[in-house]
């Protein structure tokens, strides 16, 4: 356990502002590939360091901070998405968004940003959460795994989930 | 391994991914460059990462980050004093609906209650077990208490089902508080104490 967890973990209150400034835009980024709204992840990374707040007597140091940090979020996020109760883009509206280049043949990637946007929008909530913590955030299995509070098993099948579904989705063949 | 004993697409995801070393990985080096049709899935698979990392995360406005942590602590603050305000209105009430439910179930169990000093002691079994979560959404209670509060029903629903601490709501009243509660006890008291009075007198 690094100091800033120590010292969070015994109760510290003045370092509660350290944590913040170390984790807030990480939490705003996951926030935010989650639930694929800014104005909602804007408010929701300030939510979730609300509950850290709160919940800190409850941090033991079992695990690392920025997963208990990262664990709270993704549950408020996919709280937050249950109710909205708009997890995902049908698969019909997005797949295909690459186009073939008439020239190459291949998939045009010049409307890429948005292609992938919407690629990543057409993937379940968990599969989103996983997909960013491992692809963006470079979290191991076992990090995700106490992070978004399941198996190592259940990481990597949503992982391989999601990599088949943006196949997909961008027109490169895999799941449907 | 041969070129017709394909890689499942899984384990090129995980061997793009860097998940798959040493034998295995320099094995199905080998069998990518006899098999067309995984290596045209381990490129398909890498042109998709590389296309994923161009998802972009928008960045807010410079103020959003400069006032982050002292929104933050405004929150905090306010859902502070929101809770407190939830304690008065609603939690009291509903408290006091389930002590004069125990109150009654004390009656018809084990006969009149005892004189006024009991009050405490029954708070304090309320504080030790009666008042959980689990007694008051599985006993059937929940109904009585949440008729009684009326429109604040659902607020202490939500408050009960989503923090499951109504035990330590008792802990946190303050004592002007817990007075209030006895207050209302007291008086229930003495109304079955008249009502007793008079039901001795007419016998």
């Amino acid at each position: 356990m690094d100091e800033l967890s120590t010292r969070f973990s015994s109760g510290d209150d003045t370092v509660f502002d350290e944590v913040v400034n170390r984790y807030s835009r990480k939490v705003y980024e996951l926030c935010y590939r989650i639930l694929r709204n800014e104005e909602e992840a804007r408010d929701m990374a300030q939510d979730v360091f609300v509950r850290v707040f709160e919940k800190r007597g409850k941090f033991g140091g079992r695990s690392a901070l920025y997963t208990w940090i990262y664990r709270i979020a993704t549950n408020m996020c996919l709280t937050q998405l249950k109710k909205n109760r708009v997890h995902t883009v049908p698969l019909e509206a997005v797949e295909g968004t690459l186009e073939a280049n008439p020239d190459s043949g291949g998939p045009d990637y010049s409307g890429l940003e948005a292609a992938v946007s919407n690629a990543m929008a057409g993937l379940p909530p968990r599969q989103r959460a996983v997909f960013a913590m491992r692809f963006f955030d470079k979290m191991s299995l076992k990090e995700i795994a106490e992070a978004s509070g399941t198996s190592v098993g259940a990481v990597k099948a949503n992982y391989h989930h999601a990599v088949r579904r943006l196949r997909s989705i961008l027109g490169e063949g895999g799941e449907r | 391994m041969s070129a017709s004993n394909c890689i499942g697409e899984d384990r090129l995801i995980d061997f793009v991914d860097g998940e798959v070393a040493g034998d295995e990985a320099a094995s199905i080096e080998r069998h990518l460059e006899e098999c067309l049709a995984c290596r045209a899935s381990v490129e398909s698979l890498r042109r998709v990462l590389d296309a994923a990392g161009s998802d972009k995360v928008p960045e807010p406005e410079p103020a959003y980050w400069a006032h982050f942590a002292r929104n933050v602590a405004s929150r905090v603050k306010s859902r502070a004093e929101s809770r407190k305000r939830r304690f008065r209105l609603v939690l009291i009430p509903g408290l006091a609906t389930v002590a004069v439910c125990v109150l009654l179930v004390v009656m018809f169990t084990r006969g009149p209650v005892g004189p006024v000093g009991d009050v405490e002691s029954i708070i304090a079994d309320l504080n030790a077990s009666v008042v959980t979560e689990e007694v008051l959404l599985e006993s059937g209670v929940d109904a009585l208490v949440l008729g009684q509060i009326g429109t604040d029903a659902g607020l202490l629903n939500e408050y009960l089902t989503e923090t499951g601490e109504l035990d330590e709501v008792v802990g946190e009243l303050d004592e002007d508080e817990e007075r209030a509660l006895i207050n209302k006890l007291n008086n229930l008291m003495e109304l079955r104490g008249s009502i007793d009075s008079d039901t001795r007198k007419e016998c």
